[in-house]
């Protein structure tokens, strides 16, 4: 019998360095070579089985990167219980641009926030402009964890959000609910190596 | 295997709901039912008829053997233990009774599918009996070799009881699934116990988040009969969730309401794409005091057909009051009703209303027989005997004697349809008898509201029936409307307005009809729905008419309203109306809700006495006027209608009310009823899967971001955005607020409409119009004109897209404080928003005021009608142009004098009006309202602001000039029109009507200035 948690979880960064397609393939385990810029947020979710048999479901709010949403980015950030800020690792501004939400995160989120710091695209390594140590040693010193991933090639990802969930406190569920003691339903989560092939013909479209 | 199950099961749950356990069960098939014990009878399998006729063809016995397979899997059933946390952090329990389909899958192959058969909240009535089955046989072909070797596989016989009043019956079941039985109901216990301790006595606590989960096999939409006309008329923004930009409501209730009200609208075009029929209607009510009929009732049962001379028009269409755009938009209400909520029928009806038109003007061609009279009478018998309910209908005889006489020799085409009388409240419906047969599933009850709330001498009788109109080549089968009459008695005496209102919402409570048997050819009422003999609510009709004695009274001292109905310089109707606790009630939703009432043109309707002891207008000096005796309705898509007079007649004297009669015409769509059904189950089909559907929805909005340019005060400017589905599976949407609690726009910004449902390739047009009103006029003015607003356009199951919209607003001195004005150092678009005088060099007056009366004094003093006539709505924008930019003010010539001055007098009644505060402060409007002498009425005026009193003086100068001209007018009449036009606006009440301050004393406050 497994416990399950759930946590909200919210991305931001730079417009384009690839949180739509971060989230798609940590959900779908798909890539779009050309995805259109987010207006507004998409809402996902997700849920990851760990190996102490309990399993971590996260909302998760995809927001725009682009400039002028910005004043709407609390109210996705809001309550959330960890946030993954992604800069692209060939534009040195995106990391800048990163740090800017950290501090904005630092200052106004929830103080318990975990906050991860991916830098993204590292199937493009050529042309890094983002060397891991900077990244990694600015991490360090927030205290933030870090990871690089390619949401083109899928390195990295799941690793990243199973990171997350494994950090996230499991002592007292955000939903706060009362009487969980038998929790009946086994839930397997998300194989991370093999996606998307269980559901078992459940949202087969319907024929009548 | 049950871990699949359990997982499978979690998917058809929301979010916001756990599962606890599962179980594994099977139906105890009936005998006289088939295997599929629900009525879904488009299951290939559950046809058991056809089996006698089979069995003798070749191959029927593989077939047999097919369908006991089928069998067995449509026995089969999934219990679950559902957990909800309701918003107040307490658990609810549910248990869930899940049914297996066989559906063919794309690839193929066959896969099973659960849908919600059963939903039974965990409340402290619920039970699951629990016994041990004896099993004669073994059933070596179903039970594996595995479950036998199992000492524990015993089988176990359960009993689901819902308890309480609940209407749902007991289901019995059986399962194998030991194992998780005991767990299984160990938890339903822990959640009863919660349900327990959380109840209170005597009320059933609600479990509104079940009902997604059991409604959305049957939208009421769907059912044979028509929707509840409360529920039609809500607005969609109301009944959906809470939700906000970043944090989700609950997706799949929204869904369910935004795809009900869809299918409505959709179903709306089709009404209105067709022909009509139309049906004529005469509606009267009459008290009668006891009386028996002693005079000719023709003027109020047939109405000005009798003789075309004797019709006069009702008072003047046009009052001071009604003037367009002036003195009624800050109090939120006109003076025309039906104020308030119009009948917004859909989220996005663009229905034209049919439900204002003037009686005059539509009354100016032929006038129909009625098909149909709806007579109510009240206090047919006052006798002690007749509280006791008696069957005797003496009395009834005479009336219907008596209306049927008044129909002079129109009376051969008619003929009594039907009747009801409870004690002194009685119902005649006389039909026409060529039409009689159009009338059908006729049925009356009646509701005893009076002392201990049951006695008949209050409360209501009540005709319900369906009109079904001819067939046509179009529709076989017309659909027809089910119309209901309501005739009620309420509470009498001014201070029973709760009563009153009390009254009403009993009535509405307990009056109901038997359902009878369905109608021929109307669907099967599907599982999870309504049992099929639920009686039905008088709200449950097309269109619902109430008419009676309903005893709502003015909220007007006696001396006022006897003063305003003698005045005879000034139509008093419109103000009288506004204190009128009908109306009130109306307006505060404590009553009559989402009725609509023609505007009144007659004087009220009660309580008249002959001789000594009446005023001049013939009322009882000991009972205040009242419009006593109203008629009502609510109508439908399905029903359109028009009002076409609305009287009392006074010549009618026998009682001590005065009958009121209304006339309508009705138009029912000639729609066919298997088509509609048709239709309808074809667009739920479309739609129903939606939560569902593998598929993400994929929207785009377009533009993103709207310039609205410049945004004007009291101009609305419109813009639209496109929601286009380009994804595979139809989606719901609706506006979401930036931030929890808050407007999904600001509030100089309108959006139509806030929730739709898109199909793939299509789109739906979403308008903004920009709205500027005085209220916001005064935010806007003293804050940054550049206006931006984030809105947020949730897809259910999908994204939030943003609409940026901004623009540049133009600020005005309309709507801005006296004391801001005075300080303005220049002309307030020519000055910064920060740049204020000192108050030390604050000018004495406002000097867009002093612009607009000296103009007056120069060029307007003698035109007639001078604030009395509306002006050029055009020219008034100009003038306030002129006004908020500095320049000079139209210079008339002497063929346009009149006319501009009409419009600076109207543009200087508009400026004062739309004050944040009023002229005199509303602490001071009781002292002034209570004046008596010239005296203390110019020491009350110390009592206002300097600036206040500055204008006061200037404007009643002008007035009092005004009066002193030559004039067609007499003086003394035009000081008593112009106090009436200038006293709502100077006293402006802005609370409602809780202690109402005189409206005679303010006319004469300022008649003491002006006179």
């Amino acid at each position: 019998m497994s416990k399950q948690f759930q946590f909200k979880l919210v991305l931001l960064g730079e417009s384009a360095v690839g949180k739509s397609s971060l989230v798609l393939r940590f959900v779908k385990d798909q890539f779009d070579d050309y995805r259109e810029s987010t207006i507004g947020a998409a809402f996902l979710t997700q849920t990851v089985a760990l190996e102490d048999g309990t399993s971590v479901k996260f909302e998760i709010w995809d927001t725009a990167g682009q400039e002028r949403y910005k004043s709407s980015a609390p109210m996705y950030y809001r309550n959330a219980n960890c946030a993954v800020v992604v800069y692209d690792i060939t534009q040195s501004a995106s990391l800048e641009k990163a740090r800017s939400w950290i501090r904005e995160l630092q200052r106004q989120a929830d103080p318990s926030i975990i906050i991860a710091l991916c830098g993204n695209k590292s199937d493009l390594a050529v042309r890094r402009q983002v060397s891991q140590e900077e990244a990694k040693k600015y991490a360090e010193e927030e205290g933030l964890m870090w990871g690089e991933t390619s949401a083109k090639s899928g390195e990295g990802v799941n690793e990243i959000f199973t990171e997350i969930a494994k950090k996230l406190p499991k002592t007292a569920p955000p939903s706060a609910r009362a009487g969980g003691a038998r929790t009946g339903a086994a839930r397997t989560g998300v194989d991370l190596n093999k996606q998307a092939t269980a559901t078992g013909g459940q949202n087969e479209p319907c024929s009548c | 295997m049950s871990g699949d199950l359990e997982k499978f099961i979690q998917q058809l749950l929301r979010n916001s709901e756990e599962l606890k356990l599962v179980l594994e069960a099977e139906a105890v098939p009936r005998p006289t039912d088939s295997d599929s014990s629900s009525s879904s009878s488009s299951s290939p399998s559950s046809s058991e008829s056809e089996t006698d006729s089979d069995s003798k063809v070749p191959g029927a016995i593989t077939r047999l053997k097919q369908r006991r397979k089928d069998a067995k899997i449509n026995r089969k059933r999934v219990l679950a233990v559902v957990a909800h946390i309701d918003p107040y952090g307490e658990e609810q329990g549910c248990v869930f009774i899940f049914k297996s389909h066989m559906k063919a899958s794309t690839a193929g192959n066959t896969i099973v599918q659960h849908t919600v058969e059963h939903a039974f909240p965990i409340l402290s009535g619920f039970t699951i009996a629990m016994a041990q089955a004896k099993r004669n046989t073994i059933d070596l072909t179903s039970a594996s070799m595995e479950t036998l070797k199992q000492p524990q596989s015993a089988e176990f016989k359960l009993t689901l009881h819902p308890g309480h009043d609940l209407s749902q019956r007991s289901i019995a079941l059986t399962t194998q699934d030991s194992p998780h039985l005991k767990p299984f109901l160990t938890e339903v216990k822990r959640l009863k116990d919660i349900s327990v301790v959380n109840s209170e006595p005597g009320a059933t606590p609600s479990y509104p988040w079940i009902l997604p989960y059991t409604s959305k096999s049957k939208p009421s939409l769907l059912s044979a009969e028509p929707q509840d006309l409360r529920h039609v008329h809500r607005q969609i923004s109301e009944l959906l969730s809470e939700a906000s930009a970043g944090s989700l409501g609950d997706d799949a209730f929204d869904t369910s309401i935004i795809r009900e009200f869809w299918i409505r609208s959709q179903v709306e075009q089709l009404y209105n794409s067709g022909s009509q029929t139309s049906l004529k209607l005469r509606i009267g009510t009459f008290n009668v005091n006891g009386k028996l009929p002693s005079q000719d009732l023709s003027a109020w049962v047939r109405g000005p057909s009798t003789g075309a001379n004797k019709y006069i028009p009702p008072l003047k269409e046009l009052s001071p009051f009604s003037l367009e755009g002036i003195a009624t938009d800050s109090s939120g209400e006109g003076t025309a009703l039906p104020f308030g909520k119009q009948p917004d029928i859909s989220a996005d009806s663009n229905a034209s209303s049919v439900t204002d038109l003037p009686v005059a003007a539509a009354f100016a061609g032929k006038y129909d027989d009625p098909d149909l009279i709806v007579l109510g009478f009240q206090e047919l018998d006052l006798s002690a005997s007749a509280l006791i309910y008696s069957a005797e209908t003496t009395r009834e005889d005479a009336w219907l004697t008596a209306a049927l006489a008044g129909l002079g020799e129109k009376a051969v085409e008619y003929e009594k349809l039907a009747s009801k009388q409870l004690v002194g409240m009685l119902m005649v419906v006389l039909v026409k008898r060529t039409m009689k047969d159009c009338f059908k599933r006729i049925q009356t009850n009646s509701v005893g509201a009076g002392i201990m709330g049951l006695m008949g001498n209050k409360g209501a009788v009540a005709l319900r029936l369906a009109f079904e109109p001819r067939p046509t080549r179009d529709a076989r089968h017309p659909r027809g409307a089910v119309l209901t009459f309501v005739n009620a008695h309420l509470a009498a005496f001014d201070e029973m307005y709760e009563k009153r209102n009390a009254d009403f919402h009993d009535i509405s409570r307990r009056l109901v009809f038997d359902a009878g048997a369905p109608a021929p050819g109307a669907p099967s009422p599907q599982a999870g729905g309504a049992p099929p003999n639920a009686p039905l609510h008088a709200f449950q009709s097309d269109a619902l008419f109430w008419l009676g004695d309903l005893n709502y009274r003015i909220e007007l001292s006696d001396s006022d309203a006897r003063a305003l109905l003698a005045d005879d310089a000034v139509d008093n109707l419109p103000l009288l109306l506004q204190y009128d606790q009908l109306n009130l009630a109306r307006r505060t939703d404590k009553a009559f809700a989402n009725f609509i009432e023609h505007r009144i043109l007659h004087f009220p309707s009660y309580r008249f006495n002959s001789g000594a002891l009446s005023d001049n207008l013939g009322y009882d000096l000991k009972r205040k006027p009242a419009w006593t005796d109203r008629v009502l309705y609510i109508p439908s898509v399905a029903v359109r209608v028009q009002q076409q007079t609305y009287q009392c007649h006074k010549e009618i004297t026998m009682s001590d009310h005065r009958p009121v009669s209304a006339t309508f015409e009705l138009r029912v769509p000639t729609v066919d009823g298997e088509k509609l059904d048709a239709f309808a189950h074809g667009l739920w089909k479309e739609v129903s899967h939606i939560e569902d559907a593998e598929d993400i929805p994929r929207v785009s909005v377009e533009p993103a971001a709207i310039d609205l340019g410049k945004i004007e005060y009291h101009r609305e400017a419109q813009q639209s955005v496109l929601v286009r589905n380009t994804g595979r599976v139809p989606f719901a949407f609706r506006f979401v607020p930036l931030a929890p609690g808050e407007p999904i726009c600001p509030r100089w910004l309108r959006v139509k409409p806030v929730a739709g449902l898109v199909r793939p390739g299509e789109h739906k047009e979403i308008i903004l119009t920009t709205t500027v009103d005085n209220p916001v006029a005064a935010k806007l003015n003293v804050g940054d004109p550049h206006l931006e607003a984030t809105l947020v356009l949730h897809v259910a199951r999908g994204n939030d897209s943003f609409v940026v919209v901004s623009g540049d607003y133009a600020r005005t001195c309309f709507a801005t404080s006296m004391q801001r004005l005075v300080r303005m150092p220049g002309p307030m678009r020519m000055t910064g928003v920060r740049r204020l005088l000192p108050d030390e060099q604050a000018a004495t007056a406002p000097k867009e005021v002093m612009r607009l009366i000296s103009w007056l004094m120069s060029y307007g003093s003698d035109v007639d009608n001078l604030f009395l006539a509306p002006g050029d709505l055009a020219q008034v924008d100009e003038i306030r142009e002129a006004l908020d930019t500095g320049t000079e003010l139209p210079v008339p010539d002497s063929n346009s004098r009149a006319a501009l001055a009409l419009s600076v007098a109207s543009c200087l009644l508009q400026l004062l009006d739309a004050l944040p505060e009023p002229l005199v402060p509303p602490h001071l409007h009781q002292a002034c309202a209570e004046t008596t002498d010239r005296e203390s009425a110019f020491e009350l005026l110390n009592g206002l602001p300097g600036a206040s009193v500055n204008v006061w003086i200037s404007l009643t100068s002008l007035l009092h000039f005004l009066c002193q001209q030559d004039a067609r007018m007499p003086g003394a009449l035009r000081v008593r029109r112009l106090a009436a036009r200038f006293a709502p606006v100077i006293f402006r009440d802005e609370s409602a009507l809780s202690k109402p301050i005189s409206p005679v004393g303010k006319r004469k406050f300022i008649m003491h200035f002006v006179s």
